[in-house]
């Protein structure tokens, strides 16, 4: 049998799917992606498909505000990035 | 019966100071439109217990309003008894929100203590448990030993020897007694203010005078009080619990939906617990742990005793969408409570998707002699899927393996 773990020990988590993963990305001076970091591999940006912001939560302590980019690679695999527009940190996550 | 009360003024306020270090040193009233507990402080300032708040805020004007948080009190006050309970084998709950005290009986008989180290004893240990510091009396009936802990300092215990009840209620005012506001007002004209006044008159013309309320009060000036101590009910219950994280952290759900699905998957896995060992329930509590804190309750008593989760989560599902919490929630508990031993319908031995469930169970199984240890695994489940956050979108339940 599968079951949840009782109260005396931690409870469970609802841990949330498709999280935000660190990138190390090199923008333009324009604060575009021009290259993105892969196993530690420096893959060229051929181009920006789409640029999208979000806002949300903007109640809470720390609001979400990010600038997502989807951008093709030079070894053509389409990516989704962001920067997260409070920290300035870059994350990649599948929209 | 030789009893110890053991006492806890401002039992909420001194919660929250506990709680809440940031608010330790300032005056405190308690409570929404009217002031349910006040800090001592606020007191001083004037501020009395069923207050308007608004008028109380005008006495002392510095004062923190905080909403009374009477789940996690209780919670609290748990805790102390069952710290009590492991001194003595019959501990009574007298606490309630009314009156604002914490409040429990002790009975001493037949323990091999002595007395007035046992009663500091329990101080010291309540304090050393939880951080409250209570004040104990002890006398031969509940009535004279809760007059005597009101008496004591905190943090001290007052013992009335035997046979010296009557003697140490005296001087006391009448007000101390559980008196109907009539009575008093009464015995106010009659210019008896003591309980000395009470127990030097006759009990007869005492009784005609004021009926059978009269007599207990004429007993209780005495020190007399013969109420025996009941003791508290300890209920088996299934406790299931979780909290929601993101990816930084606490991601409080701020949505119903979010909020409904963490109970159900809760209530499924209380119902699936084998300390429920097939018995069927009656009341369901689902308590919520909200941002910013403070928690929120909501028991859900069925008409029968239900055997199926699917019929528990329909009546909790509507209890829930007419009173939701109203702030985002950080952790969920589900509570299944009042188990009975009735049967007749049986749940279904296998779910719908058995054999798959099987086949994964087999996979963890297999995966966790492979690798040496216990595998992390979870159920993955829709939570927002409309979300504009993606990992708001879906979850994973974690689960443990009974491999």
């Amino acid at each position: 049998m599968c079951e949840l773990r009782t109260k005396k020990n931690d409870p469970p988590q609802l841990r949330s799917l498709n999280r935000p993963r660190p990138a190390k990305v090199e923008a333009a001076e324009n604060g575009v992606p021009a290259a993105l970091f892969v196993g530690g591999r420096r893959i060229g940006v051929e181009t920006v498909l789409e640029t999208w912001r979000l806002e949300d939560e903007w109640w809470r302590e720390r609001p979400v505000a990010r600038m997502y980019y989807r951008i093709v690679l030079e070894d053509g695999r389409v990516v989704d990035i962001y920067r997260a527009l409070v920290s300035g940190r870059w994350y990649r996550q599948s929209y | 019966m030789l009893i110890a009360c053991l006492q806890i003024p401002r039992f909420a306020v001194e919660a929250e100071r506990l709680r809440r270090p940031d608010v330790a040193s300032r005056l405190i009233l308690m409570g929404d439109a009217t002031v349910l507990d006040c800090s001592l402080g606020a007191e001083a300032s004037g501020v009395r217990r069923g207050m308007r708040m608004s008028e109380a805020i005008g006495l002392c004007h510095r004062a923190v309003v905080l909403p009374p948080d009477t789940p996690y009190y209780q919670r609290l006050f748990d805790d102390v008894l069952d710290y009590l309970e492991m001194q003595s084998p019959v501990v009574e709950s007298a606490h309630s929100t009314d009156s604002g005290q914490g409040l429990a009986y002790v009975a001493l008989n037949g323990l091999p203590v002595q007395v007035e180290a046992f009663a500091e004893g329990l101080i010291s240990g309540v304090h050393r448990r939880s951080g409250f510091m209570a004040s104990i009396g002890v006398a031969s009936g509940k009535f004279p030993a809760r007059v005597a802990a009101g008496t004591a300092r905190p943090g001290t215990a007052r013992v009335i020897r035997h046979g010296g009840e009557g003697e140490f209620l005296a001087p006391l005012p009448v007000d101390l007694l559980p008196l109907p506001e009539a009575m008093r007002w009464r015995l106010d004209l009659l210019g008896i203010t003591t309980m000395g006044d009470i127990a030097r008159l006759a009990l007869g013309p005492f009784q005609a005078q004021f009926g059978p309320e009269g007599k207990r009060c004429w007993e209780l000036s005495q020190g007399i009080d013969e109420e025996p101590l009941v003791p508290r009910v300890s209920e088996e219950t299934v406790v299931r619990r979780l909290s929601f994280h993101g990816s930084e952290g606490p991601a409080p759900a701020v949505t119903l939906e979010a909020i409904m699905a963490g109970v159900e998957r809760l209530v499924q896995a209380a119902y699936a617990d084998s300390l429920r060992g097939g018995r069927w329930v009656r009341k369901v509590i689902v308590r919520a742990s909200l941002d910013g804190g403070g928690t929120w309750e909501l028991p859900v008593a069925f008409r029968e005793a239900l055997s199926d989760p699917k019929d528990a989560w329909f009546a909790i599902k509507n209890a829930l969408a007419k009173r939701a919490p109203e702030r985002p929630v950080e952790e969920l508990e589900v509570e299944l409570v009042g188990l009975s031993a009735e049967s007749g319908k049986q749940a279904s031995m296998f779910e719908g998707k058995g054999k798959l469930w099987r086949q994964v169970e087999e996979a963890v199984r297999q995966m966790g002699v492979q690798t040496g240890g216990r595998p992390a695994t979870g159920r993955a489940m829709e939570v927002e899927p409309w979300s504009r956050i993606p990992e708001r979108r879906m979850a994973l339940v974690e689960l443990e393996g009974d491999v």
